[in-house]
C-alpha cells in the first residue's frame, strides 16, 4: 500500500504542499483527488513517484521508506503513472510503445543477443492489453499519426504494462471532449479490482463516475478525505468550489 | 533495409558478399587498402553509431578508445614486450574498458549537454597527457612506428594486403554482427526509448543509468577494436588518433551516413574517406570543408546518405508499383 | 600564460625581500587569473545567454572571439587605430553571429537531437581554416595601446595598466549585461527561455528579432573580447579552441543560467587556469579539468546551475 506521511513542499518561499497525510490500501476503494488549479496535486504525484524530493515528510511504499528512492526503483515496487501531458515514444508505433512498457521489469531487459521480437509471449500480452484498450488495430501507427484521444489511451497503456499494483492517473481525460471523457472513464471502471487507482480529475462528472473515495486539495492542503457523496455536500468543498459545477 | 523483400534481401547480400569477398581481393592493391581502411573506419562509426545514434548520448570523445587502444598495440609491439596478438588485443581492450568504465561511471551521471562537454574535455586531457606528460612511453607529436602485422598463429601471414584485408573483413562483419544483435534486443530496444523519452523510461521503472553505461564501455571496446586493427594496418600511430578532431570525425561520418541507421556507419565511412583522399589532393583545409560538407547534409540530408537510398528505393518501387 | 611580474624590488628590511617576491609574484598572478578570466567572462556570457534563450551550446563561440581578434589586427595594422580595430572586430563577431543564426540555426530550432550543437562544431571547423588561409598559421601579437602601455604600481609592485584596464572592462559588462537581462523587457524574455514563445509572440514581442539580437550581442562581446585579450593570448591556430574549452568548463562548473554566478566561475577558473599553468607547466590547463570532475562528482548540475 501507499502512506503518504506528513509530507509537505516548499519551492522557495512558496509552500505548494503542507502537511499531506493519507494512506491507501491495496485493492481499496477507487481514489479520485480533485482540487481547483494550483492546488498541488501533481507536485503531490511527483513526490510520490520520486520525480521530486518532498521539503519534509515520508512517503511509504508496501511499508518501505521510499522517501529518497530513485524513481526507477518504485515502479519496480508495484507503482505506476500516467502523465498529464502525454508522454510517450513520439518515433515509435503503438505496438513498440506498448513492448516498452511491457519489457520493463521482465528479467530479459538487459539481454542483448536475442531480438526482442522472438519473445512470443511478450506479443501475446501487447496484444491482451491493446485489444483491451482498444487500440490492437492500430498497432502498427507510429505515435504522430493518432488522434489526441488515441494517444491518451497509448498513455494509459503504458501506464498498465507495468502491470502496478498502485497507479496514478494524473489527469487521465485532460483536453478530451466530454463523450471522449466519459469513455475513457467507462474503461478506467473496467481495470483489475486488484490494481489500486489513484487518480487527479479536472472533471468533476469523470471524478464522480470513478471515485470511491476522494480527498479535496486546496492551496496544498488536504480540504477533505472520504466518501465522495458526502464531500459533495461538505459545506466547505463547495465553498472552495464555488460558482463551479459539482458534477451533477 | 525493411523495404526489401525477402528475396531482393538475398540477392543484395550475395551480390555485396561476392564484393567483398571475392572481387575486392583481385582488385589493384590501392583498392584493397582503400577498402581496408574503410571498413576499419566504419568499426570506429558503428561505435560512435550506437552511442549517439541509438543511444541518444552525443560523445566528443570517441578518439579516447580507438587512440588509446592503439597506442597500446603500438607500445607493446614496438618494444617488444608482448609477442602474441591475442594478448596484445586482450590487453588493448581492457585498459579501454578501464578507462570507459572509470570514465563513464561519471560521465554518465551527468545531463546530455554536460556529458558531451566531459567527453571532449577528458578527450583532449587524454590526447594532451599522451603528447606531452607520457612523452617518454609514446614518442609524443612524433609518435610510434614500426608496428608489425600481428602472427595469428595461423598458416597465413598477415604482412601482405590481401590477408589483412580478409582478417579485416571477418572482425568487421563480427562487429557489425554484434551491434545488429544489440540493436534488435531488448537492451538495444531500451536504448532507444532512452534517446526518445528518457523521462518516461525512467517512469516505467528502467534503470536509465545502467544502460547508458553498458553502452558508453561497449561503445568503447567496438571503438578499441578499431583502434587495434588501424594499429597493425598502418604501421604508425600519432596523436592525432586522440585528437578531438577526431572525434568529430565520428560524428560527421555518422551524420553523413546517417544517425541512427544500419548502414549509415559504412557509407559515412565510405564518403569520408574518399572525399577526404579527393580533397586533400587539392588542399590542405580538409576541416573546414568537411565542415561544409556537414552542415549541408544536415540541413539537406537530414537522413544521410542510409536516408538518401531509402528513400530512393521507395520511389523507385513506387514506381514500379504503378507503373 | 608566462608568469610575469614586471618586478622591482624598493630597499627592504634584509629577509623579507623573498617574501616581498613571493607575495608580489603571488598577487600579480591573482591579478592575471582576473584578467584571464574577464576575458573568458565575455566569452563564457555571450555563450550563457544564447543557451538560456535558445537551449543550445554554440561550439563556434570560440570561432567568433578568435576571428574578432584576427579582423582586429589587421585593421590595427592598417589603420593604427587601436579603438576602431577593437570595434571592427567586435562588429565581425557580431557579424558572424548574425549569418549563424539567420542562416543556419533558425532552421534548426526545435529539433530534439544533436544536431543544432554539431552544426555549431563545423561551423567552428569552417572558420578556424578559413582564419588559417587568410591569416596562415604563424602566431601573432597585438601590442597593447600606446595610451596603455606602462605599468602602475601597486604596493611593491609594477603591473601592466593594460591587464588592469580588462578587468575594469569586464566589470563593465557585466554590469551592463546584468542591467539588461534584469531591468529590460527583451531580457525578461532571455530570462524567461523558450519555453513561454507563444505567449511571448502573442504579447507583441518579436520572437525571431530578439534570437538574432541575444545572438549577435553574445557573438560581438566574444569578438570584442578577442581582440582586447590578443595582447595577452595572442593569436594563433587552436585558440579557438583554446578558449572554447575553457569557456565550457565554465559552462559546466557554474552552471547555466545565473550571469553573476558566470563571472564567478569565470575568475574562478581564471585564476585556477593561471596558477595551474605557472605550477604545472606540463599538465596545460590540467586544473581546470580536474575541478569540472570534482565539481561534477559533487553536484552534477554544476554550481550555480538553475535552469534544468
Amino acid at each position: 500500500m501507499l502512506k503518504v506521511e506528513k509530507v509537505y513542499k516548499n519551492f522557495g518561499a512558496l509552500q505548494v504542499l503542507r502537511d499531506i497525510s493519507f494512506t491507501v490500501e491495496l485493492g481499496g476503494p477507487r481514489l479520485v483527488i480533485i482540487g481547483p488549479n494550483g492546488a498541488g496535486k501533481t507536485t503531490l504525484f511527483n513526490i510520490i513517484t520520486g520525480e521530486l524530493s518532498p521539503s519534509g515528510g515520508k512517503v511509504y511504499l508496501f511499508s518501505r521508506d521510499v522517501t529518497k528512492a530513485p524513481c526507477h526503483r518504485r515502479a519496480h515496487l508495484g507503482l505506476g503513472r500516467t502523465f498529464q501531458i502525454v508522454d510517450l515514444f513520439p518515433d515509435f508505433t503503438v505496438m513498440e510503445n506498448t513492448l516498452l512498457g511491457l519489457q520493463a521489469h521482465e528479467p530479459f531487459r538487459f539481454h542483448m543477443i536475442r531480438p526482442l521480437t522472438s519473445y512470443t509471449h511478450m506479443t501475446e500480452k501487447a496484444r491482451t492489453l491493446l485489444e483491451r484498450i482498444g487500440l490492437w488495430e492500430k498497432r502498427d501507427f507510429p505515435i504522430n499519426s493518432l488522434s489526441y484521444g488515441e494517444m491518451r489511451r497509448v498513455e494509459l497503456t503504458l501506464g498498465l504494462a507495468i502491470e502496478p499494483k498502485i497507479l496514478l492517473l494524473d489527469e487521465p481525460t485532460a483536453g478530451l471532449t466530454s463523450s471522449e471523457s466519459l469513455e475513457l472513464a467507462g474503461l478506467i471502471q473496467t481495470l483489475r479490482r486488484d490494481m489500486t487507482l489513484v487518480v487527479i480529475e479536472h472533471d468533476m462528472k469523470v471524478a464522480f463516475t470513478l471515485a470511491e473515495r476522494m480527498i479535496v486539495l486546496h492551496h496544498g492542503e488536504i480540504l477533505a478525505d472520504g466518501d465522495p457523496e458526502q464531500i459533495r455536500t461538505n459545506p466547505k468543498v463547495r465553498e472552495v468550489y464555488l460558482g463551479e459545477r459539482m458534477g451533477v | 533495409m525493411g523495404i526489401l523483400a525477402q528475396k531482393e534481401k538475398l540477392i543484395f547480400f550475395g551480390l555485396l558478399g561476392i564484393l567483398l569477398i571475392v572481387i575486392v581481393p583481385l582488385s589493384p592493391r590501392y583498392m584493397q587498402t582503400l577498402i581496408t581502411s574503410i571498413l576499419i573506419v566504419s568499426i570506429y562509426v558503428g561505435s560512435a553509431n550506437l552511442l549517439t545514434g541509438y543511444t541518444g548520448l552525443v560523445s566528443l570523445g570517441q578518439a579516447m578508445f580507438w587512440g588509446s587502444a592503439a597506442y597500446m598495440v603500438a607500445i607493446l609491439t614496438s618494444r617488444g614486450l608482448v609477442h602474441n596478438f591475442y594478448l596484445i588485443s586482450l590487453l588493448s581492450l581492457i585498459m579501454v574498458v578501464v578507462l570507459s568504465a572509470t570514465f563513464g561511471a561519471l560521465a554518465v551521471r551527468t545531463k546530455r549537454l554536460y556529458f558531451m562537454i566531459l567527453t571532449f574535455a577528458f578527450g583532449h586531457v587524454v590526447w594532451a597527457v599522451a603528447m606531452y606528460s607520457l612523452q617518454t612511453l609514446t614518442q609524443g607529436f612524433n609518435g610510434i612506428s614500426d608496428i608489425r602485422r600481428p602472427d595469428l598463429g595461423l598458416p597465413w601471414s598477415m604482412e601482405g594486403h590481401r590477408n589483412f584485408y580478409y582478417l579485416v573483413l571477418v572482425v568487421a562483419g563480427l562487429c557489425f554482427t554484434v551491434v545488429y544483435l544489440i540493436i534488435r534486443s531488448p537492451f538495444g530496444r531500451a536504448l532507444v526509448g532512452i534517446r526518445d523519452n528518457e523521462h518516461r523510461m525512467v517512469a516505467l521503472g528502467y534503470n536509465t543509468f545502467l544502460y547508458k553505461y553498458l553502452c558508453y564501455v561497449l561503445g568503447a571496446v567496438i571503438s578499441g577494436v578499431g583502434g587495434i586493427l588501424y594499429a597493425y594496418f598502418n604501421g604508425y600511430v600519432n596523436p592525432s588518433e586522440l585528437h578531438w578532431l577526431w572525434s568529430g570525425d565520428a560524428l560527421m561520418m555518422m551524420f553523413i551516413g546517417g544517425v541512427g541507421t544500419f548502414w549509415g556507419p559504412v557509407l559515412g565511412a565510405l564518403v569520408y574517406t574518399g572525399l577526404r583522399y579527393w580533397v586533400s589532393a587539392y588542399t590542405r583545409y580538409w576541416f573546414g570543408i568537411e565542415g561544409v560538407i556537414f552542415i549541408l547534409v544536415v540541413l539537406f540530408f537530414r537522413g544521410g546518405a542510409a536516408g538518401f537510398l531509402s528513400e530512393l528505393q521507395r520511389r523507385l518501387s513506387h514506381r514500379s508499383a504503378q507503373g | 600564460m608566462p608568469a610575469e611580474t614586471m618586478c622591482r624590488r624598493d630597499p627592504l628590511p634584509p629577509g623579507s625581500e623573498s617574501i616581498i617576491v613571493e607575495l608580489s609574484i603571488a598577487m600579480a598572478q591573482v591579478l592575471n587569473g582576473l584578467a584571464l578570466g574577464m576575458l573568458l567572462f565575455l566569452l563564457a556570457a555571450g555563450l550563457s545567454l544564447m543557451f538560456g534563450l535558445m537551449g543550445i551550446v554554440n561550439l563556434a563561440h570560440g570561432a567568433y572571439f578568435m576571428v574578432g581578434g584576427y579582423v582586429g589586427l589587421s585593421v590595427l595594422e592598417a589603420t593604427g587605430s587601436f579603438i576602431l580595430a577593437m570595434t571592427v572586430g567586435a562588429v565581425s563577431g557580431a557579424f558572424l553571429g548574425f549569418i549563424t543564426e539567420r542562416v543556419f540555426m533558425r532552421r534548426l530550432y526545435g529539433l530534439r537531437h544533436h544536431e543544432p550543437i554539431l552544426l555549431t562544431f563545423a561551423l567552428s571547423l569552417i572558420l578556424s581554416d578559413m582564419t588559417l588561409f587568410l591569416w596562415t598559421g604563424t602566431p601573432r601579437w597585438v601590442q597593447s595601446p600606446p595610451a596603455l602601455d606602462f605599468s602602475l604600481k601597486l604596493a611593491s609592485m609594477h603591473y601592466p595598466a593594460y591587464r588592469l584596464t580588462i578587468i575594469l572592462i569586464g566589470i563593465v559588462v557585466f554590469i551592463a549585461l546584468y542591467w539588461f537581462q534584469e531591468r529590460t523587457r527583451w531580457g525578461a524574455i532571455v530570462r524567461a527561455g523558450v519555453n513561454d514563445k507563444e505567449m511571448a509572440t502573442g504579447l507583441g514581442i518579436n520572437i525571431p528579432v530578439v534570437f538574432t539580437s541575444v545572438f549577435c550581442l553574445g557573438a560581438l562581446i566574444a569578438g570584442f573580447g578577442g581582440f582586447i585579450g590578443s595582447p595577452i593570448l595572442g593569436l594563433h591556430v587552436g585558440l579557438d579552441v583554446e578558449v572554447i574549452m575553457l569557456a565550457l568548463a565554465v559552462v559546466i562548473v557554474g552552471g547555466i543560467g545565473s550571469l553573476p554566478g558566470c563571472l564567478i566561475t569565470c575568475l574562478l577558473l581564471g585564476m585556477a587556469d593561471t596558477f595551474g599553468k605557472m605550477l604545472w607547466p606540463r599538465y596545460a590547463s590540467f586544473t581546470i579539468y580536474a575541478i569540472v570532475v570534482i565539481v561534477l562528482l559533487v553536484k552534477p548540475t554544476g554550481l550555480f546551475g538553475r535552469k534544468s
